[in-house]
């Protein structure tokens, strides 16, 4: 019997560190995968759920960092906590014990992070993206589930020069296949 | 390598220290950065450029820019080749290959002018009239026709290039960076608003490089650079070179092509060809300019006839002389200054002939000044000349009476370069597009934007307003105008200019009549052939309206779709009928603007990202394994295991086989999986399912079934209690999203008072059937907290704990009908967890089965899926009918006892084997008595699945057959005319193995 499992990202076949794409200077994108997170759902229904101790539940097209966690809104009473702790089903417990009254999942495995940093990261998101990514609307903590090309995902934006990425795992690779063909003008750089 | 024979000594924005080489119809020749494949061209002094569409008569260039109908040539070689590329839009680079079209054997001598000496065998219609009958021939004439007419060759192999997209917004897009639309954006810049300037030159200016008008003390062309290096200085400011504005959608969406690397011969390594561009605008500024219009008179297609405005373009700004010795023929003022530049770029002005017989006094200052002599009150009739070029015209009086056919000429010039000007017509087309309305506007004689229709505004000479003064005064204006309908704050500047420009009122003047003893043709239409002499027929022939005509005729079809030609056309159109233009109205212009590469529309999306493709978390070890995948939607299932020198098929029945006997794995992730939780949860359930799930044990799982609205069986699954108010449903690959979908409608809108949460948990969970005789003795072997015994988890058990070291949920359900169970494990840990599988049931020789397997063992079990809910079949006739409640009510309740869906006429599942025991049943076949009974014959019901069964020994299958229950033991004809394939069958029941299940609960 297996003691202890590693978690195996769904990039594993393709995700390879170094430059790629156009020769800049500085890469016009950097990626990185973040793996070994804990993703848990929220949905409290019909609920008005408050923000639970510990944690700060932003409001329609926001994320929020709490202490060690950072949540994103996914629509009318749902959220999705994400934080670095890796036991898996810890974090909804405690959440479930806070929100006795919403439905609790640990979906973990069910999203592929990746943080894309660098100069032309707007200008590679633009080539898939539909909403207005302009640096005077998106500022750290905006966020949004839209699509990007074919892809369903979640746009979080950290900083002015970055943002996370979030895609549903089985079209992940895919997505990065995706992703690394629309950032190869600028050159990109895979840490 | 020829000499640049008409390359002016000075001038031009060209750079001479960069001569450049070019290959056209296989000779060589050189030109300069800055060049136009046309400006290189005419400054070798090569005339004849390509042969027209049906008469193939030669052609030279007339335009300068989008209006061009002739030089249209196939650009590039082997696998980057594209036709009918406009030569006044090629930039010219090193090494470039041009071919010319439409000619056969070569351009010089072209066996299809033949097709012009007897063209009054060719009139308007002509192979409508003659080859469309009878229709079936259609198809044989085509073929000869295409080869002899059409245009250039659509590339046979696959394009090298990448094509990128890219979305944008912004607050105010100016279309067009001439004069009205740098001031236009320079305006609205200030204002702080966020602009977007799109042309399709390299350089901004518009006509600014062609002409020789000073802005403020500057050249225009100087004022143009000064102006782009302000603009693309600041950041609220992108400016989009070498991009076509193609499109105008709703929303104020404008489609646009950057052509990133088109002026190199390949693009660098990492650079898209081209990027498409949505550009969502609040504001549009539509600053297009406008085209020069053409005279219509006899041999008007002759090389070098061309408009006013082309001869002064290659004077301007390529330092190309048109000719040596010219005639300029106008019925505006416009030619003047185009006459005085040519003239100042050394070509001899043989004569400016005006039709007009009052001309200002500011215009005769400009010809007086350069020594230009004027012939007021005349016309060109007829011009002469050669492939080479035309040699002379006729001219004679302006006709008082436009009825006339024929008239004398008076006197005969010689020259080699005709520059005509028959007014000029504003680009409306994206304003058209974007459902704006036109007026005709009889002074100017040319349509103007009337009526918006979204949020945008013309400035400049596409609204008729032609004078540069008026465009850069007009294009502030706008410009101030647009950046405050967007919301922003701006003040409107004075702007005052001094201009001796002429104002365009030409001289109303759409067909001149032939000089006696002339037979040449009038070109109204260059591209497209079509002659002033057609569009009589037209009307004679009863094609009035505009829409026939342009039918009838082909004016205004083609790659320029009529851009030089339509107001020429229609106003000939409306003499015929004796009405004005504006009653005969204007065609319906439509995206886009010029033709773009369909590479550009399709982007990243072909190849494997035609779709996206969905991948389990096993899926890189079925692919080591050398497992064929099959799409189910988006998802890529292993399909089977091939071992070395087995077939696909040989594989397949060897899992199938093998399960039955020892374990097997399957991974079934692709399945739909639904978190559904609330203190009404077990109500809703027991609202959409058919069955009950009230009484359902936590730690329990139950089969249910789903109907639609109507009573027809939607879609099946497992649903579990995981605890007192948590369930979790399953549902079919297929129907994953659908059924998702399905319940948040009825949580949400249907029943909002229900507490009932509900989330996709698909993507979340690695789903691995392990299925046969061995499977619990390979469990017991990888958990150490879920008892496994039959007592502690029978047949439809939940448990949870751990498997092979991952936190697990284990369902014992079976889809084999072995017994088997439902291994889940977080995605991130289904790999390890299948691999670790694998080794831990080497000694009970596991082997993984792929989808073909699990196909055949479930059509042993007589398990439905796609090809039984087929959106027609009822519970009923799937074999259901005990499982509906009647304790409650559910979705498809009322509508399932419509007596259509009812009743012994019903089709129902039946098993099918074949009487001979070795026949396939054909897929898709028909249930029929006698294959041979009068047509039509009565079919009874179909084939739904089919395999052959290495369990059973035979082929089987299931279907659906009327009444069929009640029909085990009857013998019917499997009948597949499509393969003529016909196979006696015996109805059976639906179950080929284990029928009392006694496998799955051992």
């Amino acid at each position: 019997m297996v003691e202890t499992l590693k978690r195996r990202s769904a990039l594993a076949s393709v995700y390879v560190k170094g430059r790629f794409g156009a020769d800049t200077n500085v890469p016009g994108m950097t990626v990185h995968e973040r793996t070994d997170l804990t993703l848990v759902h929220i949905d409290g229904g019909n609920d008005d759920v408050k923000n639970p101790q510990g944690f700060t539940l932003p409001t329609p097209g926001h994320s929020a960092a709490g202490t060690d966690t950072r949540a994103l809104w996914m629509g009318p009473g749902r959220w999705l906590v994400i934080a670095n702790d890796g036991a898996y089903g810890a974090l909804a417990q405690k959440i479930t014990e806070r929100i006795p009254a919403a439905a609790i999942n640990d979906v973990s495995s069910s999203r592929t992070v990746l943080r894309l940093t660098g100069p032309k990261v707007r200008d590679v998101l633009a080539a898939g993206c539909p909403i207005d990514l302009h640096t005077a609307k998106w500022t750290s903590g905006v966020c949004a589930t839209t699509i990007l090309d074919h892809f369903t995902v979640t746009i979080d934006c950290i900083d002015a020069a970055s943002f996370d990425v979030y895609v549903a795992r089985g079209f992940a690779l895919s997505f990065y296949e995706w992703l690394m063909e629309a950032g190869e003008e600028f050159g990109v750089e895979v840490v | 390598m020829t000499t640049h024979n008409f390359r002016t000594a000075s001038g031009g924005h060209i750079d001479r220290a960069q001569p450049l080489s070019f290959t056209f119809d296989g000779k060589r020749y050189t030109g300069y950065a800055g060049d136009t494949l046309a400006s290189a061209l005419m400054a070798n002094g090569v005339r004849l450029m390509g042969r027209s569409f049906k008469y193939h008569r030669p052609r030279g260039l007339f335009g300068s820019g989008f209006e061009e109908p002739n030089a249209m040539v196939q650009l590039r070689t082997g696998d980057r080749t594209e036709p009918n590329i406009q030569a006044t839009r090629i930039e010219l680079y090193d090494g470039l290959i041009a071919d010319s079209q439409n000619r056969w054997p070569s351009l010089r001598f072209d066996a299809g002018a033949l097709t012009g000496m007897v063209s009054k065998l060719f009139p308007a219609g002509f192979y409508y009239k003659t080859f469309m009958w009878p229709a079936s021939l259609w198809m044989t004439y085509e073929h000869v026709i295409r080869n002899i007419a059409g245009m250039g060759k659509s590339p046979t192999e696959r394009d090298p290039d990448r094509y990128a997209q890219r979305y944008a917004h912004c607050d105010v897009l100016v279309c067009g960076a001439g004069p009205a639309g740098i001031s236009a954006a320079l305006t609205a810049a200030e204002s702080g608003a966020r602009v977007i300037l799109i042309d399709d030159a390299p350089t901004l200016g518009g006509a600014l490089l062609s002409t020789r008008h000073t802005v403020g003390s500057e050249p225009g062309a100087v004022w143009a650079l000064a102006q782009e290096q302000i603009l693309r200085a600041r950041d609220n400011v992108t400016v989009l070179t070498r991009t076509q504005a193609a499109g105008y959608y709703d929303h104020n969406t404008m489609i646009a092509v950057e052509r990133l690397a088109d002026h190199l011969a390949e693009p660098d390594a990492h650079t898209p060809r081209q990027r498409l561009w949505r550009i969502r605008a609040t504001e549009i500024v539509l600053a297009t300019g406008s085209m020069e219009r053409p005279l219509v008179f006899a041999g008007n297609d002759k090389p070098n006839v061309m408009l006013a405005s082309a001869a002064q373009a290659l004077a301007n700004r390529f330092g190309v002389k048109a000719g040596h010795r010219a005639v300029v023929f106008t019925n505006n003022g416009s030619a003047y200054g185009a006459a005085r530049d040519m003239a100042n770029a050394g070509i001899e002005i043989a004569a400016l002939v005006d039709a007009r017989t009052d001309i200002p006094a500011d215009e005769l200052a400009i010809a007086k000044d350069a020594g230009i002599g004027v012939i007021k009150g005349h016309v060109v009739l007829a011009a002469d000349g050669s492939k080479h070029g035309v040699k002379r015209v006729h001219i004679g009086p302006t006709p008082s009476d436009s009825s006339l056919e024929h008239i004398p000429a008076s006197r005969v010039i010689d020259c080699d370069l005709v520059a005509v000007s028959g007014g000029w017509t504003p680009s409306v087309h994206l304003f058209s597009q974007s459902r704006g309305k036109l007026r005709f506007d009889a002074v100017k004689s040319c349509f103007v934007p009337n009526k918006s229709f979204q949020r945008e505004r013309s400035a400049g000479a596409c609204n008729g307003d032609f004078r540069l003064k008026d465009c850069l005064a007009d294009g502030i204006s706008t410009g101030a105008d647009a950046a405050r309908a967007a919301g922003f704050e701006i003040s409107k500047k004075a702007f005052t200019i001094a201009s001796d420009e002429p104002d365009v009122q030409p001289f109303a003047l759409w067909a001149l009549p032939l000089p006696d003893g002339h037979h040449d043709k009038r070109f109204v239409d260059l591209q497209n052939d079509v002659t002033a002499d057609d569009i009589a027929l037209a009307h004679r022939e009863g094609f009035r309206s505009v829409e026939h005509l342009k039918r009838y005729t082909t004016l205004g079809m083609g790659t320029d779709q009529g851009r030089s030609s339509n107001v020429n056309g229609l106003a000939l159109m409306a003499g015929h009928r004796g009405e004005d233009i504006p009653a005969v109205g204007t065609t319906t212009f439509r995206q886009p603007f010029s033709p773009i590469t369909l590479g550009t529309v399709a982007g990243p999306s072909i190849d494997m990202h035609m779709a996206p493709l969905r991948r389990t978390a096993m899926h890189d070890w079925h692919e080591a394994a050398g497992a064929p995948f099959v799409p189910a939607g988006a998802w890529m299932r292993a399909q089977a295991y091939p071992r070395a020198g087995e077939s696909l098929r040989d594989a397949y029945m060897r899992e199938a086989r093998h399960v039955r006997h020892h374990v097997g794995i399957c991974d079934v992730s692709t399945l739909g999986k639904i978190d559904v939780q609330g203190k009404d949860a077990g109500e809703f359930l027991n609202r959409l399912y058919i069955n009950g799930f009230g009484k359902l044990e936590v730690g329990k799982c139950r089969y249910g079934v789903m109907l639609r609205e109507d009573g027809i069986a939607y879609d099946d699954g497992t649903v579990t209690r995981l605890s007192e108010n948590r369930y979790m449903v399953t549902t079919t690959t297929a129907h994953a999203g659908p059924v998702l979908v399905h319940m948040e409608r009825h949580a949400q809108v249907v029943w909002p008072e229900l507490d009932v949460k509900i989330v996709s948990v698909t993507e979340d969970w690695a789903a691995i059937a392990v299925a046969g005789p061995d499977s619990r003795a390979l469990l017991a072997r990888v958990t150490d907290d879920i008892d496994l015994s039959n007592e502690a988890c029978p047949f439809m058990a939940f448990r949870e704990g751990h498997i092979c070291g991952a936190p697990a949920r284990l369902f014992r359900i079976s889809f084999s009908g072995e017994l088997a169970y439902e291994v889940n494990v977080p995605a991130d840990y289904g790999y390890e967890v299948w691999d670790a599988l694998m080794q831990a049931g080497k000694d009970l020789d596991i082997a993984p089965y792929g989808t073909e397997a699990m196909g055949i063992m479930r059509i042993e079990k007589g398990h439905v899926v796609g090809g039984e809910l087929n959106g027609r079949t009822t519970a009923s006739d799937l074999g259901f009918e005990k499982m509906l409640s009647s304790k409650k009510r559910f979705i498809g309740d009322t509508l399932k006892d419509r007596s259509a869906l009812i009743g012994d006429q019903r089709q129902q599942l039946v098993g099918l084997k074949p009487v001979d025991g070795v026949s396939k049943l054909p897929r898709g076949a028909q249930l029929v008595a006698d294959p041979n009974a009068p047509r039509p014959v009565i079919m009874q019901g179909e084939v739904t699945s089919q395999c052959e069964s290495p369990n059973v020994g035979s082929p089987i299958g299931l279907g659906i057959l009327t009444n069929g229950r009640a029909r085990m033991g009857e013998r019917l004809i499997a009948a597949s005319p499509l393969t003529d394939t016909f196979v006696e069958v015996e109805v059976c029941a639906p179950v080929f193995i284990d029928p009392e299940g006694e496998r799955l609960r051992g």
